[in-house]
């Protein structure tokens, strides 16, 4: 008799993005990737509470957000003792260095500058929770 | 009350031609406004049916779309579903996805465009200004090196807001031996500003810079044109510019123009550069005398000191600002001498100048 493995538990990730295209080719991008759940927030306050809400895997952030911003959300989820060692991406417009050098300053894992790769987003963030 | 006057008035044949006008304007004006009413309504209706029509073909190829983004689906699957008259529509749809994604995906992208780009191309002759602005960002977007000949063409489009997405979208995908006719095509674009042509420019990369070059030295361009050259070539701290940039600062009249070769001068030039800059400092205009202090500021020795002293006498406040920066390079002893000197207004900017260094 074969005991069949143990279903992998449903890992959260939560995806802080307005804009409607890029959240569903990330969502679709993620859904792919086994045992992964994407919590989608289109906008800062919504991620907030998700984030104080969900146990979660990992996060991608859009800096730029409506209501609140993703930096913001970023401090916030650091000071949670839950989400101090979780992986966060932070999504950024190109030219924005000063919005990436503070979120490394804010605890940040990566970055990844739009346009993006959805395929090179997914890689990141699976190394990124891989090594958590 | 109406008084007898009026009365005989409204009941004469006079009052009575009035009257019919009267009506006869208010049916007009009901009847407009009908028409009018009716107009929008209809149109209101012809939209919500395309869109209604678009939301629906859309609906049929995103879920398609999303798979092949993914590598689940086959190219082929999302292109059978691209009937005969929705290829422009469909290079619309794709548009969508194409700003917002690199890499292999976006490969993906413009090989799905590509069949259906000949029906965009055909808009850059449409007599609607937006239409051919949509058609030249599309293909720049999706087409660049397939239609560069296009592209090159709206170059020349009367409208300038065409021109420049044509511009943005060739220095984004421009090929060595176009970069010339690239820079002198957008000379007439008066609507940028030459700040938003410099940050279109520096695009290019410095190996572009000969062509900056050649358009600073040529006469027959504009000075907007080559004040923007010079400009490029002070941010890529093109060495081999220093020598046109000389000859033509102490040549040209227009002010920008020897004002941004001064800038190319300040950045990358040498002490060879030093007697022009000597000779500009006495110049009446004082953008030109400012950029002059700076280079003899930066590159200048011991003589030049006493040049730089006097200049913080400049009516001018920033050039009296910019000499005392230079003479701050030249040790604080300098200042400190001039500050000493009461009642003189350089004492007044040395002073401030050992200010905010202590500060």
């Amino acid at each position: 008799m074969t005991i069949p493995p143990p279903a992998p538990e449903s890992r959260k990730v939560l995806l802080a993005e307005d804009d409607p295209v890029t959240a569903r080719l990330v969502i679709h991008r993620l859904s792919r990737e086994p045992g992964l759940t994407v919590l989608h927030a289109p906008d800062g306050g919504t991620a907030t509470t998700i984030a104080e809400r969900d146990d979660l895997a990992a996060a991608i952030l859009d800096i730029r957000l409506p209501v609140v911003d993703g930096l913001t959300i970023l401090s916030h989820m650091r000071k949670d003792p839950r989400h101090k060692k979780l992986p966060i991406i932070l999504l950024t417009s190109l030219g924005s260095e000063a919005d990436i050098v503070r979120g490394f300053e804010l605890g940040a894992d990566d970055y990844i500058v739009k346009p993006f790769s959805p395929q090179e987003l997914v890689a990141r963030l699976q190394r990124l929770i891989a090594r958590r | 009350m109406i008084g007898a006057d009026s009365l005989a008035f409204v009941t004469s044949p006079v009052g009575d031609q009035a009257f019919r006008i009267l009506l006869v304007s208010i049916g007009i004006i009901t009847l407009c406004a009908v028409a009018f009413v009716g107009a929008s309504v209809v149109l209101r209706a012809r939209n919500n049916r395309i869109a209604r029509r678009w939301a629906k073909l859309e609906a049929r190829w995103d879920p398609v779309m999303l798979d092949v983004l993914s590598g689940t689906a086959p190219v082929d699957a999302l292109e059978v579903l691209v009937g005969p008259e929705e290829g422009r529509r469909f290079v619309e749809y794709l548009m969508r996805y194409a700003r917002r994604i690199r890499g292999a995906e976006r490969v993906l992208i413009t090989g799905l465009a590509g069949p259906h780009l000949y029906l965009v191309s055909g808009d850059l002759a449409n007599g609607n200004v937006e239409r051919r602005a949509r058609a030249a960002q599309m293909l720049g977007e999706l087409g660049p090196v397939r239609y560069r000949s296009d592209l090159f063409a709206a170059l020349d489009d009367r409208a300038p807001l065409v021109v420049m997405i044509a511009a943005v979208a060739l220095s984004r995908h421009y090929r060595a031996a176009d970069v010339l006719q690239l820079i002198q095509s957008v000379n007439r674009l008066s609507l940028l500003t030459n700040r938003m042509l410099v940050s279109m420019f520096q695009r290019l990369g410095p190996e572009s810079a000969w062509a900056f070059r050649q358009t600073l030295a040529d006469r027959a361009q504009s000075p907007k044109l080559r004040s923007v050259a010079a400009k490029v070539l002070a941010a890529f701290n093109d060495q081999d510019a220093t020598a046109i940039a000389a000859a033509v600062a102490e040549e040209a009249d227009d002010v920008d123009l020897r004002v941004a070769t001064l800038q190319v001068l300040e950045r990358v030039g040498s002490v060879e550069h030093l007697p022009l800059a000597r000779q500009l400092v006495k110049d009446p205009v004082a953008a030109v005398r400012g950029s002059a202090i700076k280079i003899l500021g930066k590159l200048g020795g011991e003589e030049d000191v006493p040049i730089l002293v006097d200049a913080l006498e400049d009516p001018v406040s920033w050039v009296a600002i910019h000499a005392a920066e230079g003479l701050r390079r030249a040790g604080r002893g300098v200042l400190e001498a001039v500050a000493e000197v009461r009642q003189r207004r350089s004492s007044m900017v040395a002073r401030e100048m050992l200010f905010q260094d202590d500060g």
